[in-house]
C-alpha cells in the first residue's frame, strides 16, 4: 500500500512538473525556437524538462516533414565540439593517465608474476 | 559549451571476493551470484578541469535471507559491503562518440550486518552469531546492526560510449586493494570478531549508464 501511495505522489509531482512540455500541442515544430537554442548552445547546458521538450519537437518536426539532416548536423556539431575540446590531454592529466596505467600494469602483470 | 560539467551515473559491478566468513558456515544464505560477484553502483561526477572529474561513486554488494541459526529464531539475515570511492579521472576523446578515461581513487569500505529478529529472541541470536566468529556474548540494548570501516584505493581504467552528447555507456575495469580485518567490527560500541572476507587484492569490472546534468 506504501509504494502504490508512493508511485502516486511520484506520477502528480512528475505531472506537474512536466505536464505543460509533455502534453501540450506543438505549433509550427520545424521553427519553434528550441531548435536554434539547441543548434547554438548544443543539448548538454539543457535542462531535463527542455531536453523532453526538444525530443518532442524533434518527432513532431519529423511527422511534418522536416528533414532529419537538420538535427543530425546539431548532434555532430556537438560531438565535434567536444572531440575538439577533449582530444588532446591538458596539463597534469596526461601524467595522472600514465599513473593509472602504471598501477593497472604493476597490479595485473607484476603482481600476478609475483603470485606465480 | 563542452561535454556535461556534472553528470550522474547508475551501473552493475562484477568482483569476485572470497567471503570465507560466510562461506565456511552452512547457516548463512547460500552463495549465489547475485550476492557474491553483483555490485550494484551509482555516482556523481563534477568536472573541475579541461580533462579531468571528480566525484563519489559507490559500489554495494548486498545479501539477505533467512539464517539457519539452530537454538534461535531463524532471523533474516542482511549484509552489505560497500566500496565508496572518491574518484579522480581524466579522459580524452579518441573519436568524437569515444572516450577513455582513467581513474585513481581511495576507497572508504563499509560492510554491514544487520539481523532482523524478534524482540525476545534478539539477545539469542545475536549470540548465536556472533559465536560463530569467536565472540563471547554481548550485552545488546535494542536490536543493532554490526558494522566495519576500512580504508583501500583502487584504480580503473574505461571506455565510453556517447550515445547521446548528454548520455554515455561507460565500461570499466581495473583492480581494488582493501585493507579490511576481520577485528575490527563493532557492535553498539563493542569491538568484536567479524566475518573473514578475502578482499584485498580484486579485479573489478563494471558497465555504467551516464547521464550529464549539465
Amino acid at each position: 500500500m506504501t509504494y502504490f501511495r508512493i508511485t502516486i505522489v511520484i506520477f502528480v509531482l512528475m505531472s506537474s512538473l512536466f505536464a505543460e512540455h509533455m502534453f501540450s500541442k506543438i505549433q509550427n515544430p520545424c521553427d519553434d525556437p528550441i531548435i536554434s537554442k539547441v543548434r547554438k548552445n548544443g543539448m548538454v547546458p539543457m535542462s531535463l524538462k527542455e531536453r523532453i521538450y526538444f525530443i518532442r519537437v524533434k518527432r513532431a518536426c519529423l511527422n511534418a516533414g522536416g528533414s532529419e539532416e537538420v538535427f543530425a548536423q546539431i548532434e555532430l556539431k556537438e560531438y565535434n565540439r567536444d572531440f575538439g575540446k577533449a582530444r588532446e590531454m591538458s596539463s597534469w592529466t596526461s601524467t595522472f593517465s600514465y599513473s593509472v596505467i602504471v598501477a593497472l600494469f604493476y597490479y595485473f602483470v607484476l603482481g600476478h608474476m609475483a603470485d606465480v | 559549451m563542452a561535454q556535461p560539467k556534472l553528470a550522474i551515473e547508475i551501473g552493475a559491478g562484477l568482483y569476485e571476493p572470497v567471503l570465507s566468513g560466510f562461506d565456511d558456515n552452512n547457516q548463512f544464505p547460500v552463495a549465489k551470484f547475485w550476492n557474491r560477484n553483483l555490485l550494484t553502483n551509482y555516482g556523481i561526477y563534477y568536472q573541475f578541469f579541461y580533462n579531468a572529474r571528480i566525484g563519489y561513486s559507490s559500489y554495494t554488494s548486498w545479501a539477505g535471507g533467512e539464517l539457519n541459526n539452530e537454538g534461535g529464531s531463524r532471523p533474516i539475515f542482511f549484509r552489505s559491503i560497500s566500496y565508496r570511492m572518491f574518484p579522480i579521472e581524466t579522459y580524452f576523446r579518441y573519436k568524437p562518440k569515444i572516450e577513455f578515461n582513467f581513474t585513481l581513487t581511495p576507497i572508504w569500505g563499509r560492510s554491514k550486518i544487520q539481523l532482523n529478529t524478534r524482540l525476545n529472541d534478539s539477545g539469542d541470536d545475536w549470540d548465536i552469531l556472533l559465536g560463530i566468529y569467536g565472540n563471547n556474548s554481548v550485552d545488546l540494548a535494542t536490536m543493532g546492526s554490526m558494522k566495519s570501516d576500512w580504508l583501500g584505493y583502487s584504480g580503473q581504467l574505461g571506455i565510453r560510449y556517447y550515445i547521446k552528447p548528454y548520455l554515455g555507456l561507460d565500461f570499466k575495469f581495473g583492480f581494488m586493494n582493501n585493507y579490511y580485518s576481520e577485528k575490527k567490527w563493532r557492535l553498539q560500541g563493542n569491538k568484536i570478531l567479524g566475518p573473514v572476507y578475502e578482499i584485498s587484492k580484486l579485479p573489478i569490472f563494471a558497465f555504467k549508464i551516464v547521464y550529464g546534468l549539465k
